[in-house]
């Protein structure tokens, strides 16, 4: 068993959403990727995209 | 799950190309003389004993890759371009074949395995004097150290940390990425983010179609606040400035005039005054006595009702005729007459009056320049209305004002064309202009009034701070408008950055209790498992003791000292922690392993040992033999693999439902061989085979068989049943040796040429490996064979 198969009952909910992206035989881009297309992160300005888009 | 048959090994490690019914499946007759097929198959315990080099190890490595352990199963040298596969039945007669990836969801850690690096893993030692580098000293511990998985935990944590350090990396970079993209703008507004962000609400609320309006009032406010500045400089001339002076004219066509003695309010109205009148014949009799009126006046009141003679003219009166000239002048001498014509002629002055200054209408002159003093220190957004009537109004009146003058020349004549109707429409208007710019006077005197009493009470200062804080609102406003749209994008980016924050703080709470859970596993581990170890070290080893563990029962990731999780070790009352044998390290690794076992909750895997007794002694051997049988019975099934007879009798001996298997290399290929249990000793099993031998086909293959047999029962046999090799006492060796007989050993003696010449030939360059050709090799080895039996050994 992982240790974080072990940690994950005792996590908060918000935290235990993490969880099933931490698959370490990916690279961290990959799991980085991973979270992102759940939405739980985002590191490009998608507002100002759609402002452009609108402004078009 | 039990393994039934490796039925096929191609291409994999030594495995060239074993084909297990090939090899095993015989046909037989049995004592009842039924004919009967055996295939040799595993069953629950399964002891397989090879000599070194044979392939032992490597099935153990293809049993590891099946587990899913490892990927890697090497092709054979010669075979490099051909195909690899290894097909398993399992006890359901279900096949499972494999030709790239060696594991299936059905087979991936079902198997345990005890070996070589079993005990590379989780046993060291390590000799204080001797050279080694810290990185190698901290991958392998100190003392005797169990990491268990505690060395996959902590490659977790590191992943976990490292992932967090990527990702908060990440967002400051997307961070800044987005602040660089309003460093101009805030510069240029002198705000810092901090200011920003705590005005996002106001900003995303600010209308972009206000912006004119506010610029507007913005010019606006500044104008005011630099008048207040000028008023603060000059309060003195505050002080003097005048109230403008509202308009005093009143164009009511009402009145104040005298009817019976009393003053009343009586509305002019022109066309009865231009009406007023008198008879045709009256005027000219009036015309007449223009310059006679008191002549007349004292005549006619001195006729009565019964005078005959004119008082005039001294004749008499005729009725018919003069009458109605007396009645008319009586009329025009009447007191009432008088008094109507006076009251006309006020009327009419009045109405020139009114006239008069309807025309003339005109605001204040000097307002205007009150105005302007005014305006010097307040804004006053006010324009005085221009207080005066049109020239078509003014002709208007200016005609009613020639009728009011015929009027009064001829008072008794009545007088037409009055415009009076368009005269009460210019009232009115003047009337609501007046009272208009009355009222914009009104809002002017207020201000300037307010001015005055805010220079005298001090309140100029206060209110141009005031006017100072709303301009810096102003433009504050018109600021975050002009640049709402970048401003807007900066305050998701930031949300964004706060969002990524989040994750970033719940892998650093992951990590967190990751380095909380380590401990605690850690800990854990030295409940569970410290005691059992310790008894199973004392069982396999009685004079080794492990005593406690050393340090304290926490696991410091910082310092990475496994020495924490060490145990402390004495051998014969010695301490030998830090400098343990191979056998020690041997024993403290078996008694770990059997403790897994232990511990195991799903006891439904296959138990793999290779080897487990390498550097152990006889003693040791024996116990780990009763050991392995004892804690592998609530497992599916067991595979002892070992090089070693005196271990492989003792398994023999303590396992019970157990078949036993030799591996062996011939041509090439290694290959698993069922050995029947009545035949346990192999070389008899081999012998029984020899004497059949004429119903062996000779092929290429059996020449390789045969000539491999050949060698291992002269060399076993010679080894175990004339010397004892296999028994583990002293005492046990001589008894099989003097057992043999003194006969045997003589027979020994005298064919020892011989025997070194089978062996020879079977060992190096002969038949056995080199076939030259079918019949010949076959022809030879058969020789040989008949020469071995018929040593009877």
């Amino acid at each position: 068993m992982t240790l974080i198969e072990l940690i994950k009952n005792g996590l908060k909910d918000e935290d235990r959403a993490i969880l099933p992206h931490l698959d370490f035989l990916k690279n961290d881009d990959e799991i980085i990727e991973s979270i992102k297309s759940v939405n739980l992160l985002n590191f490009d300005n998608n507002h100002e995209n759609q402002e452009t888009e609108q402004t078009q | 799950m039990k393994i039934k048959k490796l039925s096929k090994l191609n291409n994999a490690f030594s495995y060239s190309y074993f084909d297990w019914d090939n090899i095993n499946q015989i046909n037989f007759i049995d004592k009842n003389g039924n004919s009967k097929t055996r295939d040799g198959a595993f069953i629950k315990n399964n002891i397989l004993f090879a000599e070194n080099g044979n392939g032992k190890s490597k099935l153990v490595d293809i049993f590891k890759s099946i587990n899913g352990s490892t990927d890697i199963i090497e092709k054979h040298r010669d075979w490099e371009n051909n195909a690899q596969e290894i097909k398993v039945i399992l006890d359901d007669n279900s096949e499972i074949n494999f030709s790239t990836h060696w594991s299936t969801d059905s087979l991936k850690d079902k198997f345990i395995f005890f070996d070589k690096h079993f005990i590379d893993t989780f046993v060291h030692s390590t000799d204080p004097h001797r050279t080694d580098t810290p990185q190698r000293r901290q991958q392998r511990g100190k003392n005797i150290v169990y990491l268990g998985n505690f060395a996959e935990y902590n490659l977790e944590i590191d992943r976990v940390n490292a992932l967090k350090d990527a990702i908060s990396k990440k967002n400051c970079m997307f961070s800044e990425t987005e602040s660089t993209k309003i460093n101009g703008v805030l510069n240029l507004g002198n705000i810092t983010k901090q200011t920003l962000l705590s005005k996002k609400h106001e900003i995303e609320t600010l209308e972009i179609a206000e912006l004119q309006t506010k610029k507007d009032e913005l010019v606006k406010l500044e104008t005011e606040l630099e008048k207040f500045s000028q008023a603060l400089k000059d309060k003195t001339k505050i002080s003097i400035l005048n109230q403008l002076l509202e308009s005093k004219d009143n164009f009511s066509l009402k009145i104040k005039a005298v009817e019976d003695v009393v003053e009343k309010e009586v509305e002019l109205r022109p066309s009865a005054i231009f009406s007023f009148t008198v008879a045709k014949g009256v005027q000219q009799t009036l015309h007449k006595i223009a310059h006679k009126k008191d002549f007349i006046k004292q005549g006619l009141e001195t006729i009565t009702g019964s005078t005959i003679e004119c008082p005039f003219c001294e004749q008499k009166i005729k009725k018919d005729d003069y009458l109605q000239i007396i009645k008319d002048y009586q009329e025009i001498f009447d007191e009432t007459f008088s008094k109507e014509e006076e009251n006309i002629k006020i009327l009419l002055s009045k109405y020139r009056t009114l006239l008069e200054n309807l025309k003339d209408l005109q605001a204040p002159t000097q307002n205007q320049i009150f105005l302007d003093e005014a305006k010097k220190f307040i804004t006053i957004q006010e324009v005085l209305p221009i207080l005066s009537l049109s020239e078509q109004q003014k002709t208007i009146i200016k005609a009613e004002l020639t009728l009011v003058s015929k009027k009064e020349s001829k008072i008794l004549e009545k007088v037409d064309g009055s415009n009076i109707e368009k005269i009460k429409i210019i009232i009115a208007e003047a009337t609501t202009l007046v009272a208009f710019y009355n009222e914009i006077i009104q809002k002017i005197n207020t201000r300037v009034k307010q001015l005055k009493d805010d220079a005298n009470n001090g309140r100029l200062e206060t209110k141009k701070l005031e006017y100072e804080t709303t301009v810096k609102t102003l433009r504050n406003d018109i600021f975050y408008i002009d640049n709402k749209t970048v401003f807007v994008n900066y305050f998701h980016a930031n949300d964004q950055e706060k969002e990524n924050k989040k994750v970033v703080d719940g892998l650093e709470r992951i990590y967190q209790v990751m380095k909380t859970k380590i401990v605690e596993e850690f800990n854990k581990f030295i409940t569970d498992y410290f005691s059992v170890i310790q008894d199973f070290v004392k069982e396999i080893s009685p004079s080794m003791e492990i005593l406690e563990v050393a340090g304290e029962g926490s696991y410091n990731r910082n310092n990475r000292e496994p020495a924490l999780c060490g145990f402390r070790i004495e051998y014969n009352r010695q301490d030998c922690s830090n400098s343990l044998s191979e056998g020690e390290k041997q024993v403290i690794a078996l008694a770990f392993f059997f403790a897994r076992l232990k511990k195991e909750p799903n006891k439904n895997k296959v138990i793999i040992l290779d080897d487990p007794i390498t550097s152990f002694d006889t003693g040791k051997r024996k116990s780990t033999a009763e050991l392995i049988q004892r804690e592998s019975k609530d497992f599916d099934q067991l595979f002892v693999f070992t090089c070693d007879p005196l271990f492989r009798e003792y398994c023999l001996k303590q396992i019970s439902d157990r078949n036993f298997y030799y591996i062996f290399k011939t041509r090439g290929s290694s290959a698993i061989h069922y050995v029947p249990t009545k035949k346990e000793t192999i070389y008899s099993s081999f012998e029984d085979e020899f004497k059949n031998i004429e119903n062996s086909q000779g092929s290429n293959e059996n020449v390789i068989i045969f000539g491999q047999k050949l060698r291992f029962c002269l060399e076993t046999k010679i080894k175990e049943d004339y010397f004892g090799y296999s028994e583990d006492k002293l005492s046990s060796m001589i008894e099989q040796v003097a057992g043999k007989g003194k006969e045997k050993f003589e027979k020994l003696i005298d064919n020892k040429d011989i025997i070194l010449q089978i062996y020879s030939y079977c060992n190096t360059g002969g038949l056995a490996h080199y076939p030259r050709d079918g019949s010949t090799s076959w022809n030879e080895l058969k020789d040989k064979i008949k020469q071995y039996l018929s040593l009877d050994l």
